[in-house]
């Protein structure tokens, strides 16, 4: 028993944090219909600042009060009044898409002010971390662990009690149904709706604070693991009830830190279980918990008052404009292929190339969210998957390059297979939070053993031969490239010209009805998520070869986010979409390393806001540009003289 | 002789000058994104009277509903609320002025249950105090309700939810109550018991403006009619005028005119 309790009460304080993040997403995501995927990047946003304050030497009360009492609510404020508000009612997909762009863009947008440099060491909120209070059951109990349990328990004591004795409490739980019906009793919702995303975000810039000095270094990336907990921990009370987010979070923390204990220190398994263990649950619970896949979606009564989403701009252009774009098209191909082949300098074909390899994984995310609207949060994984797999038979078995790219895509494909089982049964939001459990699973775990990614050090993967032609320059490599995406590129169309196209179109706008009219929905969705896996999975392996040597870190789950929000700006609908999103990522990466180590953090800011224009541009708002301009042409050349 | 003729005169038309109608479209336009739903829509709610919206369906009768209530922006005309230009105002707003509004479909609050759903309104109109009161009245008036007062109102049944909703109105009479197909799905006699709270709404000196698909039932309660059709005002006045017409306009089979 005293083994027992010095392992579980370690746990204590992680367990608070996640509960404090799970109950504000519930929070929010119950009265505002938004998935807040922003909101791990929220409690980054008060910890930094926290930090920041403390290291110029602001007493800690102070600090608190600017980072989580103002900089947090404000924060939050923000994106629920220019962003969220507006996106109530659209479609789970617009949703999402729309948190990730700020999920990606808002810890950019602070290193940008801040400056990027390492921050040891951050400070804890009240008591000092380095006094030990008493002992319990052998473990000594720091300032931080103890002031992180006193505050939490604190602030979800009067949580709780608002929100059942107070009116504005009542007010909250109505929200939740529907704003509209609140209206309909006489109330102001919009400031209910202010009251809720400033105690949800008090909450998350409160964790974050609480979670920093947990951790030796500040950084992003721990805030999104922190997400994906409280996540699990929100997806334990099936994303409704607060008081069983509050105990799964607490739950979470404790039996993390018990495995830690009872498994054999410095084996696989305790260095892998241990930090999967959010992502597993969360994957376990999506697919078992029946409740949670069928209360994914919002049901407001009055929902009907709506208008219908905003019309594309593909359906809008006129047959001039569509003959235009494709001789377009092949015009800046050509004079692509050609320029690539003859004057571009070395280095810019090598990034050209990447772009092309960055384009086959893209092309992946048009099959699976553009014409099927599956939104998966892991092709970063399947590239990872491709490549490194790739890597392990050359290496091993000494089978061709051109084989390993290959076999790559089909391991690939099989891992999309059983990706999909449980994608069968979810969609839209628990479709999304599966897959990006499953990434980080990937990231954390799966690509850190030497048969897989080999952690740190990465595998290498040689440039491929081909009978007499060998692809190790630069411009025969880009040839290479160039012909499997065309290839890929192919594959696509042939899948949206064809009848399985059409089934996914049906699929896209509507699960059900497409069912009803004797779809094979199952069958359907394996074969989309089968296919973008293999795309992805080659696309990996061609970028391993391209470099030469991958890591783990080369396909890592954030990158799946940002792989995400840079297609859908660019145009996740159509095959350019996917080839521009791939040349666009490279070019801006490459032009971005010309400036400044600072700016570079431009380009998550940049395509982060571009995500957020999802809701107005489905088809991407850099495709909307080029339609417009395009229309303007065509309009010019039917009207020589245009009227004023 | 002639001021005392001018002052007969002048309470004459004091008298006459009508009371302004508890609710008046003027021109109205709403669409939906780039779907328009009425497409200069004329009418007034008499003061004190019951109004009935018929029509085919998509003709734009829920659409009306939601432009009185704000729930759907106005794009051309104004809307007067007792001689009160009201367009544009903010739902909880126009709720306050005395609208309310029973939509289509399910209108409580399913993850509360009854009583809370009660107090969210009461505590709004009456303050803590009238809130227990009006409790106790409501319950009395609904014993059903009083049975499931704990319940979640969304394990009610269909008739229940109507009567929960109705509830809610009675204990704090609007101005006008727009009731859009309250009968929809019900059984006859469910229907019943909510036509005579209806009646018993109206007699409590609110005006109302129904919106229902069975006919019979709306002119048995109605004084005036107004048709609708593909966005548009087709008929408009009382009912012993009307109701012949309506009726065969409605009834008949060449309803595509």
């Amino acid at each position: 028993m005293t083994q027992f309790l010095s392992y579980a009460i370690p746990g204590l304080p992680y367990g608070c944090v996640f509960a404090l993040m799970a109950v504000g997403l519930v929070l929010t995501y119950q009265t505002s219909g938004v998935f807040n995927l922003a909101y791990g990047a929220q409690a980054y946003a008060s910890a930094l600042i926290f930090y920041v304050c403390v290291n110029a030497g602001w007493p800690s009360w102070a600090a608190f009060l600017a980072a989580v009492v103002v900089v947090a609510p404000l924060l939050g404020l923000a994106m629920d009044r220019f962003l969220y508000r507006f996106i109530r009612s659209a479609p789970v997909l617009v949703k999402l898409v729309s948190a990730l762009g700020m999920l990606i863009a808002i810890p950019s947008v602070l290193q940008l002010i801040f400056g990027g440099q390492e921050r040891l060491a951050p400070p804890s909120l009240w008591l000092p971390p380095d006094s030990v209070y008493f002992h319990v059951a052998g473990d000594a109990i720091n300032g931080t662990e103890l002031s992180t349990v006193i505050v939490t328990l604190a602030v979800v004591l009067l949580a709780s009690l608002m929100s059942h004795f107070t009116q504005i409490g009542l007010r909250m739980r109505a929200m939740a149904e529907s704003p509209r019906m609140v209206q309909l009793a006489g109330i102001n919702s919009e400031r209910v709706g202010v009251a809720i995303w400033v105690l949800s975000s008090f909450l998350a810039g409160l964790a974050g604070v609480l979670l920093a000095p947990l951790f030796a270094e500040l950084q992003a990336l721990n805030f999104t693991d922190l997400l994906v907990a409280a996540i699990a921990a929100a997806a334990l009370g099936s994303l409704t009830s607060l008081p069983l987010a509050f105990w799964g979070g607490i739950g979470l923390g404790v039996v993390q830190e018990l495995l830690g204990g009872y498994l054999p220190s410095g084996s696989v398994l305790s260095s892998g279980l241990r930090p999967a263990l959010p992502f597993a649950v969360l994957i376990a619970l999506l697919l078992a918990l029946p409740g949670l896949r069928e209360r994914w979606f919002h049901d407001d009564p009055l929902a009907a008052c709506d208008p219908p989403p905003p019309q594309m701009a593909a359906a809008i252009g006129g047959h001039g404009l569509e003959e235009l774009l494709r001789g377009g098209g092949w015009a800046v191909l050509a004079v692509f292929l050609v320029s690539c082949l003859t004057w571009v300098p070395p280095n810019w074909t090598f990034t050209l190339t990447q772009g092309l390899a960055y384009s086959i994984i893209f092309l992946s995310i048009v099959l699976l969210t553009g014409m099927s609207g599956q939104i998966s949060l892991c092709q970063a994984a399947f590239a990872g998957i491709g490549a490194f797999t790739c890597a392990q038979l050359v290496s091993h078995f000494g089978i061709s390059v051109f084989l390993g790219i290959l076999a790559g895509g089909a391991v690939a494909a099989v891992v999309g297979v059983v990706v999909a089982m449980p994608a069968l049964r979810l969609g839209g939001l628990a479709l999304a939070l599966a897959t990006l459990a499953f990434g980080l699973l990937a990231d954390n775990v799966g690509f850190q053993f030497p048969w897989s990614g080999n952690g740190d050090s990465g595998v290498n993967i040689p440039r491929p031969e081909l009978g007499s032609i060998n692809f190790t320059s630069g411009k025969a490599f880009f040839v290479l490239a160039f012909v499997l995406l065309i290839i890929c590129a192919a594959i696509v169309l042939a899948i949206r010209q064809g009848t399985t196209g059409r089934e996914l179109a049906a699929m896209r706008g509507s699960e059900l009805a497409a069912a009803s009219i004797g779809t094979n929905l199952a069958k359907l969705k394996i074969t989309v998520f089968a296919v973008a896996a293999a795309l992805a999975g080659v696309g990996g392996a061609l970028y391993g070869s391209l470099q030469g040597t991958v890591s783990p870190n080369d396909f890592n789950s954030i990158l799946s986010l940002v792989f995400m929000v840079v297609v859908v700006t660019t145009g996740v609908y159509t095959v350019q979409g996917a080839i521009q999103a791939g040349m666009a990522y490279v070019i801006l990466y490459q032009v971005l390393d010309y400036l400044p180590s600072q700016w570079r953090n431009l380009f998550p800011i940049l395509f982060g806001l571009g995500a957020v224009t999802y809701a107005l541009h489905p088809e991407g708002v850099v495709e909307w540009q080029k339609r417009r301009v395009v229309e303007i042409v065509v309009s010019w050349r039917k009207h020589p003289e245009p009227v004023a | 002789m002639k001021p005392v003729d001018g002052l007969l005169e002048a309470t004459a038309v004091l008298e006459v000058a009508p009371e302004p109608p508890v609710l008046e479209l003027r021109d109205v336009s709403a669409s939906y994104g780039r779907f328009r739903a009425l497409f200069g829509v004329s009418l007034s709610v008499p003061a004190g009277s019951v109004t009935a919206l018929v029509g085919p369906n998509g003709a734009g009768k829920s659409t009306i509903a939601r432009v009185v209530t704000g729930l759907v922006p106005v794009t051309k005309g104004r809307i007067f609320f007792s001689g009160q230009d009201v367009t544009g105002l903010p739902t909880w707003k126009l709720v306050r002025l005395g609208v309310a509004h029973a939509p289509e479909g399910r209108s409580v609050f399913a993850t509360l249950d009854v009583e809370d759903n009660l107090r969210l309104t009461f505590i709004r109109a009456l303050g803590r105090k009238g809130t227990a009161e009006a409790l106790g009245r409501a319950f009395e008036r609904f014993p059903r309700l009083a049975d499931r007062r704990r319940q979640l109102a969304g394990t009610l049944s269909g008739g229940e939810q109507r009567m929960l909703a109705l509830a809610r109105v009675l204990a704090v009479p609007p101005k006008l109550l727009v009731v859009d197909e309250l009968s929809l799905g019900l059984a006859p006699r469910v229907v019943e018991d909510v036509y005579r709270a209806l009646r018993e709404i109206r007699d409590a000196g609110t005006s109302l403006l129904v919106i229902e698909q069975q006919l019979p039932r709306a002119l048995e309660l109605a004084e005036q009619v107004v048709v609708l059709r593909k966005g548009k005002v087709v008929e408009a006045g009382p009912v012993d005028k009307l109701g012949e017409l309506v009726r065969e306009l409605l009834a008949g089979p060449g309803e595509s005119s």
